[in-house]
């Protein structure tokens, strides 16, 4: 299908494209880390080590930035279902809408009145219920991850859904809606890929605290719990969830699994493509380097099993952009094997008791930890190209579901606005953020200060 | 159900308006009220560890609004689309400033995240006002049942269609409604003659909520006999599903006729032309209106629609009436601040002060 640059449904896309994926860089990022936030409260109510406590100070500081980027950027998105999506809220917003209530409702609440408690709390509450305070936190966000997941699931996979008289869709089963299967399998390969950024970002300031030499105590502290926790979720991420995912995708949407692999012809034994360039005018893969059968079996259980090509479907419901699916599809699932195989490097130096000797090592965790962020934004690449054409999966079409009374200028113009301001925002982000950790989690306990802003 | 949706979801707007008039308040009046650096962060730190969970309410007012009324939702976030997106900005750079403001303790920072607080708290309640403003008085929709409210369009011919934020006993929230208070409408006349015309109203019709739509107050229906030959359907009471449309012209006004089958009739009001009698140009741009049969007891007890007053004059009260408003909120937080700060006496003061000057000028008004 042909995107054109005059065409308002093109720029709709591009808009909440841009938008949807600047706003999750930062709650992938507070999902992964509440749990090491809850974890080291844990410790310190356990073991009364002031240790813990400091760690978690320290990156409650970090979660508290995150967290309000978060909120700012967040805020629009659910606007935007009205704004840039009105066709589509009415269509099926009494369905969506639940789950959206919900987050907002639920959700939202618990991480937002506890975010407070757990930044400014920790003198008035006492360590028992400043651990609490972060159970809550962590509780909330996987919640709210969780909410934000089934109405995904929904565009994905419909479920729990009648089609009213006037032609929008109506509630029919909320159980079937909020237990839709495509939801489960979702929620848990996400979490487990926000788990990975959490680790890999724990892991490289470790990394780069030994590097530098400082906070030798905290830094062993972060690269323990960022390296163990990095390679389980990896492993996770990998199997079982991602392996369930591609089997949801193989049973329900065929079509985008025969795009995410580049097959235009099916058949049997099918192949994993591990290097090959789709070229669709061709209908074609070049240069490929196959693995066959391995599709047939991820996909079906069966090395035998039959996969669709994307010949077998009509041309109006092929993903509309193939390469840009294939592309981050392949290079998502690399990056999934090289984070398990840093971590699984990292964790057999942390069992022989060298992590922190081995300079290299330490070198390529500090490195890598903008690399989960790029892996998860593919993987919401591939699941949101994978939908394509549809906006609701087999029900709406995505050309029908943008606000035809908004003229393609105005929404130009909000992008625009919005390319400006995330920009300023991301470096005041970067900014603050390495200011602290310039300061370090070694700084003096800080007492709010009256003159400070908190937050 | 309906109502109980409406009632939440006005209960979550008016929470977020109270709980985040705080933050407006502070924000307008922290240069007026706190004359240097400290006193300012002292402002700021009354609001900054709640700032975001009185974000939460206008998230889940979003979330409530798009469950329980998706039109309402699409007609109009994407009809006021500009001003939506400056409030969302305004939002943003409200937030980034509690994020950011006080991490320095740089003076020309902290003055510049000053002033853009500053900025955005007046600006939004100018727009908050403005958008609560127009919703009061009515706003035009187009024919996709679009709130086509270009933000700076703050007058609209009189025969426009206007939409009011209501509450009804069947739940419809948007009410578009025709001002009939121009007597050269024949409604009259349509009454006595009933061949040709149907669904002109008397004032007020209901679109909105998922549950049906209501006519409301046809007293000046009147159906087409042609049309519903054999049916006599009670002048007051009319809905509409079905997708039939017709049309006839009269005089100079031309009507849609009704088609109807089983129990629903769809009203094509896009045929509708009224001339404006002050241009002598043709007005055009009626919704298509479904209308589902129900007895007319319930009137809403709307007032007419006043096209014409409340232009600028109102808005700009409105929105500064607003803001001045939610500033008292803030005075009443000062209130409760007294713990931690040095300068609280003076602060006070000045708090006391804008807000007797607010509550005189708004009584004044």
């Amino acid at each position: 299908m042909e995107t054109s640059l005059t065409d308002p449904a093109f720029w709709h896309r591009i808009h909440f494209a841009f938008t949807i994926t600047y706003h999750y860089l930062f709650p992938q990022l507070t999902m992964g880390l509440a749990w090491f936030l809850v974890y080291w409260k844990w410790r310190a109510l356990r073991t009364g080590d002031e240790k813990y406590n400091r760690a978690a100070r320290f990156w409650a500081k970090i979660f508290g930035l995150n967290f309000a980027v978060g909120v700012v950027t967040g805020i629009p998105m659910e606007f935007q279902f009205g704004t840039n999506r009105a066709a589509f809220s009415r269509y099926s917003g009494a369905i969506i809408g639940q789950t959206l209530a919900m987050e907002g409702m639920f959700a939202f609440f618990l991480e937002s009145a506890f975010i407070g408690a757990l930044i400014w709390g920790e003198k008035r509450l006492g360590p028992r219920n400043h651990f609490l305070a972060a159970v809550g936190v962590a509780t909330g966000s996987w919640l709210s991850g969780f909410f934000i997941l089934v109405t995904n699931a929904f565009m994905q996979h419909p479920a729990g859904y009648s089609v009213a008289s006037n032609g929008t869709l109506a509630l029919f089963d909320l159980r079937a809606y909020l237990l839709n299967p495509w939801a489960f399998v979702q929620f848990a390969h996400n979490q487990c890929a926000a788990l990975v950024t959490g680790s890999f970002v724990v892991a490289a300031m470790g990394a780069f605290y030994t590097l530098r030499g400082t906070h030798p105590e905290q830094s062993r502290l972060y690269l323990n719990a960022g390296t163990l926790v990095g390679l389980v979720a990896s492993l996770l991420v990998a199997f079982p969830t991602g392996d369930a995912q591609a089997k949801m995708v193989g049973k329900h949407q065929p079509a985008t699994l025969a795009a995410m692999e580049g097959r235009f012809e099916g058949g049997r034994l099918a192949e994993v493509t591990m290097i090959g360039q789709p070229n669709v005018s061709e209908q074609r893969l070049e240069n490929p380097i196959p693995l066959p059968g391995a599709l047939s079996f991820l996909a079906y259980g069966t090395f035998k099993s039959y996969v669709k090509g994307l010949n077998e479907f009509p041309k109006d419901t092929w993903p509309d952009n193939i390469e840009l699916l294939y592309y981050a599809f392949h290079i998502m699932i690399t990056l999934g094997m090289i984070f398990i195989g840093i971590m699984a490097w990292a964790n057999w130096k942390r069992w022989r008791g060298r992590l922190e000797s081995s300079t290299a090592l330490l070198w390529i965790l500090m490195l890598a930890f903008p690399f989960p962020y790029i892996a998860n934004s593919l993987g919401w690449m591939t699941a949101e190209l994978g939908r394509q054409p549809w906006l609701v999966y087999g029900l709406f079409r995505t050309n029908q579901g943008y606000s035809h009374n908004v003229a393609a200028g105005d929404t130009i113009f909000t992008l625009i606005g919005f390319v400006g301001l995330y920009f300023v925002v991301g470096l005041l982000f970067l900014y603050l953020t390495a200011r602290e950790i310039h300061h370090g989690p070694d700084a003096p306990a800080s007492v709010p200060d009256p003159r400070e802003v908190p937050v | 159900m309906i109502a109980l949706w409406y009632g939440i979801l006005a209960f979550m707007l008016t929470t977020y308006i109270v709980l985040d008039g705080r933050n407006f308040g502070a924000g307008i009046l922290h240069w007026i009220v706190a004359r240097n650096q400290p006193e300012r962060r002292q402002v700021i730190a009354a609001i900054g560890p709640l700032w975001s969970w009185h974000e939460v309410w206008l998230v889940g007012t979003g979330g409530v609004m798009v469950m329980a009324f998706p039109r309402l939702m699409a007609a109009s976030f994407s009809g006021c689309y500009l001003a939506l997106f400056l409030i969302l900005w305004c939002v943003l750079l409200r937030g980034i400033f509690i994020e950011v403001g006080g991490h320095l303790s740089d003076r020309l920072w902290q003055e510049f995240w000053d002033s853009v607080f500053v900025f955005s708290n007046v600006l939004l309640a100018v727009l908050f006002g403005a958008a609560l403003g127009n919703i009061a008085r009515g706003v035009p929709l187009t024919r996709r049942h679009i709130l086509s409210a270009v933000f700076y369009q703050f007058q609209y011919p009189w025969e426009c269609r206007v939409a009011r934020l209501v509450h009804c006993p069947d739940g419809a929230v948007l009410c578009p409604y025709f001002d009939r208070s121009r007597s050269d409408l024949p409604d009259h006349e349509d009454r006595r003659s009933s061949t040709r015309t149907i669904g002109q109203t008397g004032s007020q019709t209901l679109v909105g909520s998922d549950s049906g739509f209501s006519v409301n107050h046809i007293t000046h229906l009147v159906c087409a006999s042609g049309t519903f030959a054999g049916d006599r359907v009670p002048t007051t009471c009319l809905v509409y599903t079905s997708d039939l449309r017709c049309e006839c012209v009269r005089d100079r006004y031309r009507y849609p006729q009704p088609a109807r089958t089983s129990r629903c009739v769809r009203v094509d009001f896009s045929a509708l032309r009224f001339v404006d009698d002050r241009s002598g140009r043709a007005v055009s741009g009626h919704a298509l209106l479904d209308y589902r049969i129900r007895p007319a007891t319930n009137r809403c007890g709307l007032r007419r629609a006043r096209c014409q007053c409340h232009h600028w004059h109102g808005l700009v009260v409105s929105g500064a009436d607003f803001g001045l408003r939610l500033s008292l909120y803030h005075s009443a937080t000062l209130l409760g601040q007294s713990e931690r700060s040095q300068g609280q006496p003076r602060i006070l003061l000045r708090a006391g002060g804008t807000w007797s000057t607010s509550l005189f000028w708004m009584v004044k008004e």
